[in-house]
């Protein structure tokens, strides 16, 4: 007995030992800067001349959910999932739904389908900034050609219209995810089911609701806690199409946290907004976990 | 055991790697030797000036042997670069100075006075409002290199075709012209601006509030007094924008324009009109850019009949950042940039208007760069962005309103009376 623990703990050793570079790698790389930040939230320090003036205590804290523009901040950024998310899931299914039908070409178009996942959210953005142009932009010129519209739309300028924009620019990139992550649920389906519905008389769509849908959920749960977290972060589109603009309608929580430390300089209050960001995506993650752990039905 | 030494080993020269890493945001200098030279020195600047400033670096490193690291960042992103940079430890050592930024940057000792190192009537060889806005508190922070402000281009074609000889000497003037352009059919727009949510829409705001005979304080030229962003001409100005963009004058698009991209729409002949620095002239004539290529004028801004003119100062120059490896050979790169040659470099190369005052009394140069002239008197009216550490946090104010009139269509007194409290109760230093 006696014998057999201290083998345990030789053995727990030497994976303490194993595993130790990445652990810290990981304690340097995102423990020490999440302390370093939250300590930064916590005391009045200059970084440039250095100089710390000591602990303030919550101050930052209070001045961030007492100041307007964090509270719109949050609206915008929560219309921002929102939007996306459920325009993505639901052009998600349609997609990957119509893919999962075998047709000729059903595979090169599974493969262009990936194309837009492919490219960078910088490049992304900037070619929404070509298309939606108000001037010169493809979508305008298109929408006068066939005479939808008599004058052209200033899409990123309207304040009503703009967040809607980066949302279908968003969307349009991060659609192959949702299509190849239900895809392949979609595949991991028994075709008896179907076929066992086929003779119960169901139609396409009851089909999809009771079968689909429901053994879907899991890989969508999985599919929206990554996306959700990336969403809550938006910051490249933003900064590309608007910088927040026109008249703060698409200010993010993670721009204005950008422009609050490097624009304003007011680094213990960009650190004050980022770790609220992080509790909220934290608090969202642990929901997530709940409702994950609740689907028992694999 | 020897795994026990091994893992310390390993935290410990971790932990000492981090620690050297942190060290970048401690800026206590060591003494140095004057005259030590460095090996490198490291510029960062805007990157429409990197082609002349080539020349400028070749020049000095051949002289000093002091290698230079040049590098750019377009102007939108060099405040956020170089407080990056210097905040995470990177050497640099010299950087743009914008007209706007002196007192916010001195006031947080990230660059530093120049005074020591120079002769006393040093800036008397500069025009005086290039050298007077890089001071601040009593102290000179930077040397002008760039002596810009902001003028009215218009496409002379257009304006002949319509039947006009002269370009409009007022902002109703300018409204008129271009309904009638628009009535027969030469232009979509009268005049684009850049006038999305950045620094741009502060400058043109600038040049209206003053065309409408405006100003920003009470005592404009001390930089003190009561603000003034509610008076009749302020909202006047306001009054005009919203006006011009319900009755087409004003491109629709502006409001997605940064004061550079805006450029495109004039070059594409969409427009008879833009407002925009001394650059454009250069990049507006460029036969591969532009499709309006010497049918570009080139004249003061428009007024009102309470002003001849306003426009915005703009330019700047470039400063020693507190951190460099040398403040000694950082300034003589500095004085280098005064030299006449260095100026016509980049006269030439990217129309950026020399500070040096004798540059424009050369009549050799004056005639072979036209510009000089047409630009000079443009200077008498070209006027300050109030000079604040907080000047981030009062530009943004002043576009956010100019957005909730532009964007969301609210009332000009309204916002105008929203902001003059805003300010004068937030904005105190």
């Amino acid at each position: 007995m006696k014998n057999k623990r201290r083998l345990m703990t030789k053995e727990a050793r030497l994976g303490i030992f194993m595993i130790s570079p990445a652990l810290i790698i990981i304690i340097g790389l995102m423990l020490y800067p999440l302390l370093y930040t939250v300590y930064l939230t916590l005391v009045d320090y200059n970084v440039f001349t250095g100089i710390n003036k000591g602990f303030v205590g919550v101050q930052e804290y209070v001045e961030v959910f007492s100041d307007p523009k964090f509270w719109n901040a949050i609206k915008v950024t929560m219309y921002f999932v929102a939007g996306s998310l459920l325009l993505q899931t639901i052009a998600g299914f349609a997609v990957a739904t119509f893919l999962n039908i075998p047709f000729r070409g059903q595979r090169i178009l599974r493969a262009v389908m990936l194309a837009p996942w492919a490219v960078p959210t910088v490049v992304n953005a900037q070619l929404w900034n070509w298309i939606l142009n108000a001037s010169y932009g493809a979508l305008n010129k298109l929408l006068l050609g066939i005479g939808v519209i008599e004058d052209p739309i200033v899409w990123l300028g309207d304040p009503k219209l703009a967040l809607n924009v980066i949302i279908v620019a968003d969307t349009w990139k991060m659609l192959p995810l949702f299509v190849v992550m239900l895809l392949a649920g979609m595949s991991s389906i028994p075709p008896s089911h179907y076929e066992a519905a086929k003779l119960e008389g169901a139609s396409f769509w009851q089909s999809f609701c009771k079968i689909t849908f429901p053994l879907l959920k899991p890989m969508l749960l999985v599919v929206l806690i990554m996306r959700t977290a990336q969403a809550i972060r938006v910051f490249d589109i933003v900064y590309v199409l608007t910088q927040g603009g026109p008249s703060n309608s698409t200010m993010t929580i993670s721009y204005y946290t950008y422009y609050q430390t490097f624009s304003a300089l007011d680094f213990g209050y960009g650190s004050t907004l980022a770790m609220v960001v992080t509790l909220i995506t934290l608090g969202i993650a642990i929901i997530y976990k709940k409702l994950l752990n609740a689907d028992n039905i694999y | 055991m020897k795994k026990r030494i091994i893992s310390v080993f390993l935290v410990s020269s971790f932990v000492c790697g981090m620690c050297m890493g942190c060290g970048g945001t401690d800026n206590t200098q060591e003494t140095e030797d004057p005259d030590d030279k460095p090996d490198k020195l490291v510029i960062l600047m805007s990157s429409e000036g990197t082609g002349p400033m080539e020349n400028a670096v070749a020049a000095f490193e051949e002289e000093t042997g002091i290698e230079i690291e040049l590098l750019s960042e377009a102007y939108d992103n060099m405040h956020n670069k170089i407080m990056t940079m210097v905040a995470g430890g990177s050497q640099l050592d010299i950087v743009s100075l914008d007209t706007v930024w002196p007192a916010e940057f001195a006031n947080s000792e990230l660059i530093l006075p120049l005074d020591d190192y120079l002769d006393d009537d040093f800036g008397s060889q500069f025009v005086d409002i290039a050298w007077d806005q890089l001071r601040y508190d009593g102290k000179q922070y930077g040397i002008p290199t760039g002596n810009d402000a902001k003028w009215l281009y218009y496409n002379k074609e257009i304006l002949e075709e319509a039947g006009y000889s002269e370009p409009p000497s007022t902002w109703d003037e300018l409204t008129e012209m271009s309904l009638d352009m628009q009535e027969k059919g030469l232009v979509k727009y009268g005049l684009a601006l850049g006038a999305s949510q950045s620094e741009g829409l502060t400058c043109d705001f600038t040049s209206l509030l003053y065309g409408f005979g405006g100003q920003y304080r009470e005592n404009d030229a001390e930089a003190s007094g009561e603000w003034q962003l509610d008076s009749e001409s302020a909202v006047a100005a306001v009054n005009w924008l919203k006006e011009s963009l319900q009755n087409g004058v004003l491109d629709p698009a502006s409001i997605t324009y940064t004061d550079r991209n805006v450029m495109n729409t004039f070059m594409a002949g969409d427009v008879a009109f833009v407002t925009g620095w001394s650059s454009y002239w250069t990049t507006t004539n460029s036969e591969e850019e532009s499709a309006v290529a010497g049918k570009v004028g080139m004249t003061m801004l428009p007024g009102s009949e309470n002003a001849v003119s306003g426009s915005v100062a703009g330019g700047g120059g470039f400063a020693v950042v507190s951190t460099t490896a040398s403040e000694k050979w950082a300034v003589e790169f500095l004085k280098l940039l005064c030299d006449p040659d260095v100026q016509k470099d980049f006269l030439s190369g990217v129309s950026q208007m020399p500070t040096l005052k004798d540059l424009y009394a050369d009549e050799e140069l004056v005639g072979e760069f036209p510009i000089l002239e047409m630009a000079y008197p443009q200077y008498e009216f070209a006027h300050f962005r109030p000079i604040l550490v907080q000047y981030q946090e009062w530009s943004t104010m002043v576009q956010e309103a100019l957005h909730e009139v532009m964007a969301n269509g609210a009332e000009p007194q309204d916002v105008m009376e929203e902001l003059q409290q805003k300010v004068t109760s937030q904005i105190t230093e």
